[in-house]
């Protein structure tokens, strides 16, 4: 048996270019506390940039795959998605 | 109080400016505007952003008058020439940005096209219209891999993963040989993720885990790990694609097939579609929305358009109905297995208990219709 690799593994394989400012808002962070028992952003992002932290959402917007999940899937459409200013977000290397 | 009709169009032009000038502190970019008359392109007033009245006025000046149809050769020699402050440079770019002007903009930026969505081509995807796949490359030696796989030199193989490999969720995994690396993934509709609670990544390590693939990556060491969302909304989901000067093509129209797992092909021939139209556009010099919905019609008449109508409801039926990839899945593994396994059992005997373990008589004639609506999905 493989040991399974955590997300932080993963993620560690990957290039950011971070900018010095956020391409992710959660919109209104009392939907997230009030309206939104199961914080499924913070399931299915496949980089684990939504992290809940007691009553608001913390973004980690550097490790973001600009995948378009977290826009589509937020089930209050709670979250605002924009790209990283160019030349910066996600830098693929191989893939 | 009517509303004025104006004869002029407002354009601008953007550029970046060198470090250490005034502009600098208050705007990151330099922005030329222009006001121009739209009959004969004569530009009539015209204003940037640079930090001093002076340089304003000095570009407005120089700009004022020219027109457009003649090209920016000439203001541009002039402002090159004339302008001799520390934003010359950027001041040409914008300039050229701001003449910039193109008759079609084909719009190719992926699932995730934002300016289609903007156009109002389309309201926001569903979460059951894009799949959300992760993938990780792995390096593994290429001789290993060659062996492995039963590979001459330069040949490649890619295995599909159907089933277990997404535990239930609609979706389908993957394992493609690279020259000294492999590319192992796993996808699932993005609405199956969250009906399930299901990380990705957790869903690629148990694929990755798999006693069907473990073989195969072992020994492998994982340096890269992606995610990407894939249109897989099909037929039903196409947008509109031609509009008054716009076009849609690839990802961002959701041309992908999505039970084929094709989608790269579509991309390219929708991106030849879209400039044999421009050529025919570019040639009677109309690029009307009426015009240019002559490349909607070669999509549809293509495989592409045939191809998606073909399966317009299927990954829709087998999201609707989780019994196909929960439980007759499955159940095809387990008949395969007793069928094959020799254990003095007879074949008679094994058909016999392959056809109880299917149910009830009432339960069979559901599996009977369930593969009658599969087939007429897939015909």
């Amino acid at each position: 048996m493989m040991k399974a690799q955590t997300i932080e593994e993963k993620q560690y394989l990957v290039r950011f270019n971070a900018d010095t400012k956020s391409h992710l808002h959660v919109l209104d962070d009392n939907i997230c506390l009030t309206k939104c028992p199961d914080k499924i952003c913070t399931i299915f992002c496949p980089a684990a940039v939504y992290k809940w932290e007691d009553i608001r959402m913390h973004v980690g917007y550097e490790g973001c795959h600009e995948c378009g999940s977290c826009r589509i899937g937020c089930p209050h459409e709670n979250i605002r998605w924009e790209y990283p200013r160019g030349g910066h977000g996600i830098v693929f290397r191989l893939g | 109080m009517g509303v004025r009709e104006t004869n002029t169009q407002f354009i601008a032009g953007h550029a970046r400016l060198p470090s250490g000038m005034a502009a600098k502190s208050v705007f990151d970019t330099l922005t030329i505007t222009a006001e121009v008359d739209k009959k004969y392109g004569v530009i009539v007033d015209a204003s940037c952003t640079l930090a001093t009245e002076h340089g304003r006025d000095y570009v407005a000046r120089l700009l004022k008058g020219h027109s457009l149809k003649d090209g920016i050769d000439e203001p541009l020699a002039q402002l090159h020439e004339g302008y001799l402050g520390k934003a010359n440079q950027a001041l040409c770019a914008a300039l050229k940005d701001l003449y910039k002007h193109a008759d079609v903009v084909v719009l190719a930026d992926g699932v995730n096209s934002l300016l289609a969505k903007q156009l109002g081509f389309h309201r926001e995807w569903r979460p059951d219209e894009v799949a959300l796949a992760t993938m990780e490359i792995l390096k593994l030696d290429k001789n290993i891999i060659e062996d492995r796989f039963n590979l001459e030199a330069n040949q490649g193989c890619t295995i599909e993963i159907f089933g277990d490999a997404t535990k239930g969720i609609l979706g389908t995994g993957f394992l493609y040989t690279n020259k000294d690396t492999l590319s192992i993934g796993v996808g699932t509709l993005l609405s199956g993720l969250i009906k399930h609670k299901i990380k990705p990544y957790e869903l690629l390590e148990y694929v990755k885990n798999h006693p069907m693939i473990r073989p195969y990556i072992q020994g492998s060491e994982p340096v890269e790990y992606l995610a990407h969302l894939i249109p897989e909304g099909g037929y039903h989901s196409i947008p509109k694609v031609a509009g008054h000067g716009v076009l849609v093509v690839g990802d961002a129209a959701q041309l992908v097939n999505a039970i084929h797992r094709e989608g790269s092909n579509m991309a390219m021939t929708s991106g030849r579609l879209a400039a044999e139209t421009i050529i025919m556009a570019k040639e009677q010099n109309d690029f009307s929305e009426s015009m240019l919905d002559q490349y909607r019609m070669k999509l549809m008449e293509s495989f592409i358009g045939q191809d998606l109508k073909k399966y317009k409801d299927a990954t829709h039926h087998f999201e609707s109905f989780p019994q196909y990839f929960d439980q007759y899945i499955p159940m095809l593994n387990r008949a395969a297995s007793q069928m094959f396994t020799v254990d003095g059992a007879s074949k008679w005997e094994k058909q016999k208990k392959i056809w109880r373990d299917l149910g009830s008589t009432k339960q069979k004639f559901k599996l009977a219709r369930d593969m009658m609506k599969a087939w007429k999905v897939m015909k």
